[in-house]
């Protein structure tokens, strides 16, 4: 009795401390994962939308799916989703597995597809409905076993297959395999192979043939759909476009997933635990789920991503000083990562003080190539659309938004185009945009004071961001390229001096380029830019140019230069010329400086590998 | 009260039965045709279309609606969109054939009803063809999403993919193109890593490579000849660049491009010097309905981008010899870039041989870009040309096509919103006129307000296309076809 209570209380702390695990991993550690799969989804709430996603099979999964999903556009309430979702889950999977072993020391066995769950939603390609179809299914199965009498079971069985196959697609597999384990497990029961400890003992089993119904309904029912419904290739009939957001791509861990539940069933079936070792076997199956547990999670999460999502996440929410802070923990490691905290430094105003305290290796570090591909260009196209280039952002958004994997539409993305189109007076091509966001949750509120700028040109003039693009507008067209960006930054900075924004990327593109003929070029236009203390990368490449000029730099620099600069030159300079490790000496005080990026820096071209 | 809860289904239904007879008694008239969209005032229709439901703009709280003919009529209750019966509408549309309807609205707003002036439709005997095959694709700039060649029966709202990329991950599929409105002589494109052009007769399909040495490209442009035994395609180098001021997007344009016929009996393309010349670009070729002339788009070779602008497309014509498969030894000009200033895009001859269509825009040949493009017809009797000004609109208005009975034109145009492309039928009286093009009806009139694909290239056919998916897909897996070349005179 004291054993039961003991393991009764194991049961409700392993599950605390696991959903709060879940919980904190998701909130704290892997949150911007959340935010990116947010982003990238559009989830209308119209009945239409319901009714395109519900004529399609696993539909109903996938759009139970993209519903919750869009709950990630809250911080902290995407992982509370996440750990209620895989709470119903274990409630309704303990409850199958309770049917065949009721053991109490096996506890742990009920959480594994819980876990297995959550590790796979650490991969953005897996979306949401990959669990909310496996819950849909695991739900078919709990009604399966929970009837008792076994013509009603064989019943339910025929009709539960087809239906779960329309609601959750592929899921269903998972359905049919519990269906035919629980089956044989009766079987072997009642023919007194073995005994079984679950909670309703003395059920009969249905007829063989009800297994051979149940085997050709599997097969049968997606090929009949595929043949008179819905015509698509055959893997994506047998599983559903809702598992994987490439869909040419087999989704190896849901199938796991689906497969999962009848394979512990047998384990559980074939598992006896003798009183006196109850304590052993829980710790034993605690221990086989930590290490199932941590091997997992080591495989799928990936905090590279995380982090680049992370820089993302921050300058969508224009929260520019935040990425610079997180920055300073997390220097970039990639050209994605480093043109976001560019961007940020550049709209917080410190790029021309401090982008060379950060790793800078080159112009991709300031500008994103376009690849057909849908992060690199949505990343992209938040340089572009501060910069003023709003067509070439509304182009790089744009094609984000058409190659995202899994060919749905993004939030984010419409919420940009809706912009771009204001700025160019564009109105009903964004009334479009603005309406569409106006049938979903979180994007409605925007909508809906958006809406109050369509056909108001006064409004949009005097809105701070819209405004400035407008007045920032290319008046002299030419074809854009992000390869002449250097031409086009020029031409910017030349009909708007004022934008202070394109100045700072022109000048960190021919710092970053060791280009101090261009920089000196643009002297002029500095000056004008009524800075109150001029960036100190300005000061120090002016200084260095003096250097190379002067007798003496240091009476002949400008007024601008403050006498810090002078000094840190001098120890510098006095450092770099009397040492041959003057890079390793001069590293600790003196690597934020643009001379020891000029002198030691490397310039790095992006390649394959780096693209996520 | 026990008796009045018995009899209240009863009230109930003589209520809501009372109410739905009584229309609408007291009301104030506003003096004006009411605001629609679509736009289906004053159009003229053919008798075997789908209801046009539509909704009222602004802020409405109840609409009463009456479609009246000569017999009978209509009475539709919505909030602020009208969803009309089918079968009452086919059959007002049957009585009402050659003579209009008048559509009366009625709008509830704050506690009042108010009636608009009534609008009328025509109604035409010449029925259209009962499909229209189009591409639907987001308007965008180099990569797609979901897209995919769909057919949409006219006389309902019931529409199903020909061929999509849900089938073909991946693919791009353009240029669907029929024999003389005939559904089981089809072709169509298939780009990006399973390029290739897809053949299909009488249900049979065979997959071509059309890239050979010989020629600039894979085929393009397609026309089927009338005999089924020739399809006229361009071959051109398209790029695309892309505009920094507002009011511009994209330009697309052709560095190369010539124009060759597919022999299909002898799987040869042919071609000769006059419609491959080196020093012109010829594109957007199309065959006369007796099949003796090619009609195609020819300009000066100029260097691309740079003269982007300064390029401008004749309609030029050349003889054809369908059955020595020969062209002609010289070229008509139509109508000519050095007249008109500007640049003819898709000419389109309506099958009885009466009206050439043609697209016109200031420059360069891909018009769904320009939103100066405008329709033109061509008398082909006297040579004169002239914009059809009631189907033109400030937006593009671009490719076209005829209905087999030449009754009626569908064209795709900007005109809602300035991007998204939606197909626009317009009725050709054989005496040089058309009518107010009528928007293609949905189901729901806040289709085109949501959807974020442009209807591309829609052509009617006579009946549906019977494509069977997994034959076309074993098609499509299979190793495609080469072409020979030939070249003539």
């Amino acid at each position: 009795m004291q054993k039961n209570k003991a393991l009764g209380n194991a049961v409700i702390l392993f599950s605390g401390l696991f959903f709060a695990g879940i919980f904190v991993f998701y909130a704290f550690f892997y949150n911007s994962h959340l935010h990116f799969e947010e982003q990238f989804q559009l989830h209308l709430m119209t009945w239409d939308w319901l009714l395109t996603r519900l004529s399609l099979p696993g539909g109903f999964a996938g759009y139970l799916g993209s519903f919750l999903t869009q709950f990630y556009f809250v911080s902290l309430a995407g992982p509370v989703v996440i750990v209620l979702l895989l709470a119903t889950l274990t409630i309704v999977v303990k409850k199958i597995f309770s049917k065949v072993n009721s053991t109490a020391a096996l506890f742990p066995f009920t959480f594994i597809p819980a876990l297995l769950s959550a590790m796979i939603l650490c991969n953005e390609f897996y979306p949401l409905s990959a669990i909310t179809s496996f819950l849909i299914a695991m739900t078919g199965a709990m009604t399966y076993v929970s009837v008792t009498r076994r013509d009603r079971r064989a019943i339910a069985g025929s009709v539960l297959i087809p239906v779960t196959y329309w609601l959750a697609g592929g899921a269903f597999i998972s359905l049919v395999l519990i269906m035919i384990v629980y089956e044989l497990i009766l079987r072997m029961r009642s023919s007194g192979t073995r005994s079984v400890t679950g909670d309703i003992p003395g059920l009969k089993p249905i007829s063989f043939w009800y297994f051979v119904v149940y085997v050709v309904l599997g097969l049968a029912v997606p090929l009949v759909v595929r043949q008179y419904l819905v015509m698509q290739p055959l893997m994506i009939t047998f599983l559903s476009e809702f598992y994987y957001k490439v869909r040419t791509t087999i989704p190896t861990a849901v199938i796991v997933l689906f497969i999962l539940p009848p394979v512990i069933m047998l384990i559980l079936y074939t598992v006896r635990v003798k009183e006196n070792r109850v304590t052993l076997a829980a710790a034993a199956a605690i221990l086989v789920f930590a290490a199932i547990g941590f091997l997992g999670f080591r495989n799928f999460a990936n905090f590279s991503a995380e982090e680049i999502m992370r820089y993302d996440y921050l300058v969508r929410s224009r929260r520019w000083d935040d990425a610079v802070k997180y920055a300073e923990r997390n220097p970039p490691r990639n050209f994605l990562s480093l043109s976001m905290l560019n961007l940020s430094l550049a709209k917080s105003g410190q790029m021309g003080s401090r982008m060379f305290s950060f790793p800078q290796r080159g112009d991709n570090g300031l500008f994103i190539p376009f690849n057909k591909e849908y992060v690199a260009p949505m990343m992209g196209n938040e340089i572009l659309y501060n910069l003023g280039f709003v067509n070439a952002a509304q182009e790089y958004v744009f094609e984000s938004m058409e190659t995202i994997p899994d060919m749905g539409k993004s939030a984010r993305a419409l919420q940009r185009l809706a912009e771009t189109n204001l700025i160019n007076g564009e109105y009903r091509v964004a009334g479009k945009y603005i309406d569409l966001l106006g049938k979903t949750i979180f994007y409605r509120k925007w909508a809906r004071n958006a809406r109050n700028y369509l056909n108001n040109e006064d409004k949009i003039d005097k809105d701070p961001d819209w405004g400035e693009k407008r007045k920032f507008a290319i008046t002299e067209d030419y074809f854009f390229s992000i390869k002449n960006i250097e031409a086009s930054l020029a031409m910017m900075v030349k009909a708007h001096p004022d934008n202070k924004t394109a100045f700072e990327y022109l000048m960190a593109f021919y710092l970053i380029n060791k280009d101090l003929r261009n920089v000196l070029y643009l002297v002029p236009v500095m000056e004008k830019m009524n800075y109150r203390e001029v960036p100190v990368a300005y000061q120090e490449a002016l200084m260095y140019v003096l250097g190379l000029n002067s007798n003496d730099p240091m009476k002949n620099a400008p007024p601008y230069i403050s006498q810090a600069t002078k000094e840190r030159m001098q120890a510098y300079a006095g450092i770099y010329t009397s040492y041959q490790d003057a890079e390793t000496r001069l590293k600790k005080n003196f690597s934020g400086t643009y001379w020891y990026y000029l002198h030691f820096g490397k310039l790095v071209r992006s390649d394959d590998s780096e693209k996520k | 009260m026990r008796l009045l809860l018995r009899c209240s289904p009863v009230i109930f239904l003589i209520l809501i039965l009372g109410s739905c007879g009584r229309g609408v008694s007291r009301f104030s008239d506003t003096g004006s045709v009411p605001d629609i969209f679509p736009d289906y005032t004053n159009v003229t229709i053919p008798v075997n279309i789908a209801p046009l439901n539509f909704r009222l703009a602004g802020e409405v709280e109840k609409l009463y609606v009456v479609f009246e003919g000569n017999k009978e009529k209509i009475e539709v209750r919505g909030k602020d969109k009208v969803h009309i019966d089918r079968g009452k509408w086919r059959s007002l549309l049957a009585g009402n054939a050659g003579d209009s309807i008048s559509v009366t609205v009625y709008a509830f707003r704050n506690k009042e009803w108010s009636r608009y002036k009534p609008f009328f439709i025509r109604v035409q005997h010449e029925p259209l063809d009962r499909w229209l095959v189009y591409r639907l694709i987001a308007p965008g700039y180099e990569s797609w999403s979901e897209m995919g060649i769909y057919q949409r029966d006219l006389t309902s709202f019931a529409s199903e993919p020909v061929v999509d990329n849900r089938l073909l991950p991946g693919a791009c599929m353009n240029c669907h193109s029929f024999r003389s409105n005939d559904p089981s002589d089809m072709m169509f494109h298939l780009r990006g890593n399973i390029a290739a052009t897809i053949l299909v007769r009488e249900g049979k399909a065979v997959k071509l490579n059309t890239k050979i040495k010989e020629t600039i490209s894979n085929c393009v442009y397609p026309y089927w000849h009338p005999s089924g035994n020739y399809i006229a395609f361009s071959v051109n180098n398209i790029s695309q660049v892309f505009h920094s001021v507002r009011d511009k997007r994209i330009e697309v344009f052709d560095s190369k491009s010539d124009i060759v016929v597919y022999d299909i009996k002898n799987n040869k393309l042919i071609t000769a010097g006059l419609i491959s010349s080196d020093s012109s670009f010829e594109t957007f070729p199309a065959f006369s309905p007796d099949g003796r002339e090619l009609y195609f788009c020819s300009a000066a070779k100029a260097a691309q981008p740079d003269n982007y602008n300064r390029v401008k497309y004749s309609l030029c014509r050349i003889g054809f010899d369908a059955g020595a498969g020969t062209f002609g030894h010289s070229i008509d000009t139509l109508v000519s870039s050095h007249v008109t200033g500007k640049s003819v895009s898709f000419p389109r001859i309506s099958p009885d041989g009466s009206c050439l269509v043609f697209t016109l825009s200031d420059y360069g040949n891909f018009s769904i870009w320009h939103r100066d493009a405008d329709l033109y017809q061509l008398d082909l009797q006297t040579g004169e040309f002239h914009p059809i000004v009631n189907v033109n609109s400030k937006e593009s208005d671009s490719y076209h096509s005829w209905s087999s009975n030449s009754s009626w034109l569908v064209f795709s145009s900007r005109r809602t919103d300035g991007l998204y492309t939606s197909p626009f039928f317009s009725y050709y009286d054989r005496k040089g006129n058309f009518s107010k093009p009528f928007m293609l009806p949905q189901e729901d009139p806040d289709y085109y307000k949501f959807t974020l694909r442009s209807f591309n290239v829609p052509e009617l056919v006579t009946g549906k296309v019977r494509n069977d998916g997994r034959s076309l897909l074993k098609t499509i897996g299979s190793p495609a076809k080469n072409v020979n070349f030939e070249l003539k005179n």
